[in-house]
């Protein structure tokens, strides 16, 4: 409105079309993101220099303890960070545009909900509970594929049957009440998928959900991908929903990704302390008569600078320089790097836990009823 | 809310049976030592003119000193039952037996004090639990307050000084207020408030389910650790069966309000007979990405598997399950 006063308009950037992207192709470039939050006049760093590459048509898993900045970090691609955020350093190059440079909300409507979509954790929040489920999802359509009311709804129909809904068309004009949990969330996916998005977030889509009808949507999205060809980025702290769905993990701790790698990369064969005290203190793993690993202390504070490697406190294999001096990203292999000193070729040889090296024993036991003494 | 159940009663010409108020607890098979016993439990819901048959005929054991883990989806009546072993849900039939006494009728005010002071509770959100406007020291000495269990100031704190410890918070808090502690220390001072007392039996209701997944293992330890040194029976109620095997020594699978299966965990895990229990176990997400194109999803189908006709049938010694011969046949064939 401000511009328009003063007679020179801002110029929204248009977004390059990108649907001759090929599978594995670089769809979104995050570098050197640093985001900061003003509390109480204090600067909270909640993102601390990230930089990652998301290919397309893949499922990135973001991992980590709560205020680790999972959340944080993906609302920076659909323009969602709170009032009193900004992101104060970086890229995020998406089809041709650099997403930090937008600053008004006509920019975000081109790319928030109809080339990024999002999912978030608890459906009845997502909806609105006066309106009917149907106008809920044609009015998406309405706006963003311009499509008329009638020919809206038959898309509609379609796209809630597809989310596996069934007598969609007597349903169609339910209110979200009146369907359960597990509805619910299809409904909301049916929502984020009625523009058919590059990019589907989904911020903790099971979390509120039984474990049947979690596993149930975690296959719906699974396939819904594999359909239509968008890339998934999945925040959880489920590291068994992880191993279900992602190509890809990013453990992250304090405000930055500390290991990324391929699931296989993550699971069998992680390098960072974090990663291992995360597989390490899983209940999934445990056995009757031993104690489980538990992580000591809490997360840093990110009001305060951070000197050195941020787990360095909890961690019981720090060296000295992880308290001095930040660990770059070591290489690992052209798909695994994690952020650790351990890495480098001058530290000393540390042991990781012994049941990393058992995780697919121990979970084959589980189902023969094997460590039963 | 009596003359409501009368009412249902009546209107279903249920013959009211009586359940004695004393039976032995010590267990004629092997020996052990029940502290709980629940028997042919119904808890009813009314709703409007409906009625909601929250549990119906539930029956199970506890043995002093194990861990009883309670599992099925929201909904499947799993808290309900635990409501109504500390008495906030009254049961329509059944009896619910403590130390061999019925604790499901009318009680004396000592014999009520007695059971409310020996059966205790954990909460799932410890931020929802604790009273916000009181501080640690008042939440933690509150039960002691009750039921006088001190002589004076001295020996109060002295307790509270104990507990803290035992369960790894600092005398420095007894000062601050909930707000002030992150979850894992929350659930903490949850798990304090309610041991301080020295209560037998524990009902944990998802005591892990709002903590963070670092924090989660610590407060397993925990339970575990008081267990072992008081002695401690759990009632561990959780929706993930994950959590529940690493914790439990059996395990009952409830489903609509009905137990389907009950057995030794590691039996359930290994074996599991139910069709319901089947399901369950195949939806959980293990971290092994190996296993994510082995496993072959069940999906339940109830069908034409009517629960309100099914019999609870001891399949061998110490496991359970709903169903009928010909069914229970089917099911273990393969």
């Amino acid at each position: 409105m401000k511009n328009k006063r003063f007679g020179k308009k801002k110029e929204i950037q248009r977004l390059q079309p990108n649907s001759d992207l090929k599978k594995g192709d670089v769809i979104v470039s995050v570098k050197n993101l640093e985001v900061q939050f003003s509390l109480r006049k204090l600067t909270l760093t909640a993102i601390r220099n990230v930089s990652i590459d998301l290919y397309k048509n893949e499922t990135l898993a973001i991992v980590g303890e709560s205020g680790s900045g999972k959340s944080v970090f993906t609302k920076c691609l659909i323009g969602m960070l709170d009032e009193n955020g900004r992101i104060s350093d970086g890229s995020i190059e998406y089809s041709g545009v650099d997403l930090v440079t937008f600053d008004t909300n006509e920019e975000w409507l081109n790319v928030r909900g109809k080339r990024i979509s999002t999912i978030f954790q608890d459906p009845m929040t997502s909806l609105n509970p006066l309106r009917r489920i149907g106008s809920q999802i044609t009015e998406v359509i309405e706006l963003h594929r311009g499509l008329d009311k009638e020919s809206a709804k038959e898309e509609a129909i379609k796209l809630l049957e597809r989310v596996g809904i069934t007598d969609a068309d007597s349903r169609f004009n339910d209110y979200p009440f009146q369907y359960s949990g597990g509805m619910r969330q299809r409904v909301v996916i049916a929502i984020a998928l009625a523009c058919q998005p590059d990019i589907l977030i989904c911020d903790e889509p099971t979390t509120a959900l039984d474990v049947t009808i979690q596993s149930q949507i975690l296959q719906l999205i699974n396939s819904l991908k594999e359909e239509y060809g968008f890339t998934v980025i999945f925040i959880t702290h489920d590291l068994g929903v992880v191993a279900e769905v992602a190509d890809r993990v990013a453990v992250m701790y304090a405000g930055q990704f500390v290991e990324i790698g391929t699931v296989d990369d993550i699971y069998y064969d992680p390098r960072h302390p974090y990663t291992w005290a995360l597989l390490s203190s899983l209940p999934q793993l445990g056995a009757k008569d031993e104690e489980l690993f538990s992580i000591i202390g809490t997360p840093p504070s990110l009001f305060n600078k951070i000197d050195g490697d941020a787990f360095a406190q909890r961690s019981n294999v720090a060296m000295e320089i992880d308290f001095v001096k930040e660990p770059p990203m070591f290489k690992v292999s052209d798909t695994h790097f994690a952020k650790t000193w351990l890495l480098d070729p001058r530290a000393p040889k540390v042991e990781r836990p012994k049941i990393i090296g058992e995780i697919s024993k121990r979970v084959a036991d589980i189902y023969k009823g094997s460590d039963e003494k | 809310m009596s003359k409501i159940i009368d009412k249902i009663r009546k209107k279903e010409s249920q013959p009211i049976k009586i359940y004695p108020e004393k039976i032995s607890n010590i267990d004629e098979v092997n020996g052990k030592e029940i502290l709980l016993e629940v028997v042919e439990a119904d808890v009813h819901f009314k709703v409007g003119r409906r009625i909601i048959k929250a549990c119906n005929n539930l029956n199970f054991k506890i043995y002093r000193g194990e861990t009883f883990g309670l599992v099925g989806e929201s909904g499947s009546g799993k808290t309900t039952i635990s409501r109504a072993i500390i008495g906030i849900n009254r049961l329509h039939n059944g009896a619910i037996y403590f130390r061999g006494e019925n604790i499901a009728r009318k009680l004396s005010r000592a014999k009520r004090m007695e059971a409310k002071h020996k059966i205790q509770m954990i909460f799932q959100d410890p931020a929802a639990s604790l009273n916000e406007r009181a501080n640690v020291d008042y939440v933690i000495s509150e039960g002691l307050y009750n039921f006088k269990l001190f002589k004076n100031t001295e020996e109060r704190l002295q307790k509270v000084y104990k507990m803290l410890n035992e369960v790894s918070l600092l005398p420095e808090h007894l000062s601050r207020y909930p707000h002030e502690f992150s979850g894992g220390q929350r659930q903490r001072i949850g798990i304090a408030r309610a041991l301080i007392i020295e209560p037998e039996l524990v009902l944990a209701d998802e005591p892990i389910s709002a903590l963070d997944v670092s924090i989660r293992a610590q407060i397993l330890n925990l339970l575990k650790k008081l267990q072992r040194e008081r002695n401690l029976t759990y009632l561990f109620i959780a929706h993930d069966l994950s959590i529940i095997r690493y914790i439990s020594d059996r395990i009952a699978v409830m489903h609509k309000g009905y137990i389907v299966e009950l057995g030794k965990s590691q039996d359930i895990y290994s074996n599991p007979i139910h069709p319901y229990t089947k399901a369950l176990l195949t939806a959980i997400p293990q971290p092994d990405p190996k296993t994510k194109n082995d496993r072959v999803r069940v999906v339940y189908q109830q069908g034409d598997i009517k629960y309100e006709e099914n019999q609870f049938i001891e399949v061998y010694p110490g496991r359970f399950v709903l169903g009928n011969d010909e069914l229970i046949k089917k099911w273990t064939q393969k």
